[in-house]
């Protein structure tokens, strides 16, 4: 069941905005109900903890890919504990193109990752976030990365 | 027997030794002696210059001017002059407050630079550089303005009489070398040989120390060490984390996303 790709239309920020659509990764389940604190337009968990969300926001005030990606940048880097690994362009398979950011962390003796991955359109932003155990996240890897090309907006 | 013979000639050698340090020249001398082995034999003394008013640097430049490198220790030590200054080493130590940190270590190198001194040192707060003792005073007023001075030490120590030591602890370590050389053609026997190769070879490492130090000194005294320090003044501090008005941001990290039922 979990291995059939569950396309997600999620709830839209206004009525006549575009959803976006994610292909939940196998081994992942989606959490159907919204969060209380309405991050997250989008989460999907495995069983050991390793999360996937993704949010809509209005993209105003406007700028650029290079702007969001920096902004994001720093509000991690300046949190202290994190550690940017790695910034690599990423694209969907509608072709929309990104950044993804990838932090590493260490939570306790465990080392966690914690990848972000902005898109940017003219009425929208696009925040995909994975992160966990970095043993669990690297296991996954190739599914997040598949998840993440699986972004469509409607 | 040889062994004897070979320990007369080496006690035969060091009662002269201590003949030629018995015959070192008082210590007045001894301060001349010193002030002129260091004086550069053709270039002239530089002219007085103004020092900081009221400091210690003030008197730097009545300490003679100093050569870097080996000067004829030997051919030197007969140069006497009537009254010599001091030998003297000047370190400071500056304390400024500046707006630009990293610009302010940029200029204290440069200024350095400019008069023909070096950089030893730096970091991220502190800067050492060394100048020439006769451009000291004026380096020093010159890194002092460029930042709120808030504190500054200078210091001058007196190295005449250790320097006037190591070199006539030199010049008697060179003589009972000679005096080795020589004795080590008239041995015959094969142990004295050896005997008087050791003494040499003490000798000579004992020579190449001696020079050692005096060249260290002697850098000490051309070159004035200059410390600067930057304390960043402790007002209106601005708050160096960059905060955009951007709710979402300060929601990202591992703990929100992890947190499942929140």
């Amino acid at each position: 069941m979990n291995r059939l790709p569950s396309a997600c239309a999620l709830a839209l920020l206004c009525a006549c905005g575009p959803s976006l659509t994610l292909t939940t990764p196998s081994g992942f389940v989606e959490l159907t109900e919204e969060s209380p604190d309405e991050t997250f337009d989008y989460r999907a968990t495995t069983a050991d903890g390793l999360v996937l969300a993704a949010r809509q926001l209005e993209h105003s005030p406007h700028g650029t890919l290079e702007f969001w990606t920096r902004a994001v940048e720093n509000e991690i880097r300046q949190r202290g504990g994190y550690a940017l690994l790695e910034s690599q362009p990423v694209k969907t398979a509608g072709g929309l193109s990104g950044t993804q950011l990838r932090f590493g962390h260490d939570e306790g003796r465990k080392p966690h990752l914690y990848y972000v991955t902005i898109f940017v359109t003219e009425r929208f932003l696009y925040l995909l976030e994975a992160g966990g155990e970095q043993g669990q996240l690297e296991q996954h890897r190739a599914a997040l990365d598949s998840a993440v090309a699986s972004l469509r907006i409607d | 027997m040889a062994i004897l013979g070979c320990g007369a000639l080496l006690a035969c050698s060091a009662s002269r030794a201590a003949a030629s340090h018995a015959s070192a020249p008082s210590p007045s001398a001894r301060v001349d002696e010193g002030a002129a082995l260091t004086r550069p034999p053709t270039a002239p003394r530089p002219a007085p210059q103004p020092g900081s008013p009221g400091g210690p640097a003030q008197n730097f430049l009545a300490a003679p001017a100093i050569e870097p490198s080996e000067a004829p220790i030997g051919q030197a030590t007969r140069a006497r002059t009537p009254r010599a200054a001091p030998l003297l080493v000047y370190e400071a130590t500056l304390t400024l407050a500046v707006f630009d940190q990293r610009r302010g270590l940029d200029r204290v190198e440069a200024i350095a630079k400019s008069r023909g001194g070096y950089l030893l040192s730096r970091n991220d707060h502190s800067i050492i550089v060394r100048v020439p003792a006769e451009a000291f005073g004026k380096t020093l007023e010159e890194i002092a303005q460029t930042g709120d001075e808030l504190s500054r030490t200078v210091s001058a120590r007196d190295v005449t009489d250790q320097f006037s030591d190591l070199s006539t602890r030199l010049r008697n370590a060179e003589a009972m070398r000679e005096r080795l050389a020589a004795l080590l053609e008239k041995v015959d026997a094969i142990k004295d040989a050896l005997a008087v190769e050791q003494q040499l070879e003490r000798v000579t490492l004992q020579i190449e120390s001696l020079k050692g130090q005096l060249k260290r000194l002697r850098e000490l005294i051309s070159y004035s060490t200059i410390t600067v320090r930057y304390q960043p003044r402790p007002v209106d501090p601005v708050e160096a984390r960059v905060e955009l008005p951007f709710e979402w941001l300060h929601q990202l990290g591992l703990p929100h996303l992890l947190e499942l039922r929140r």
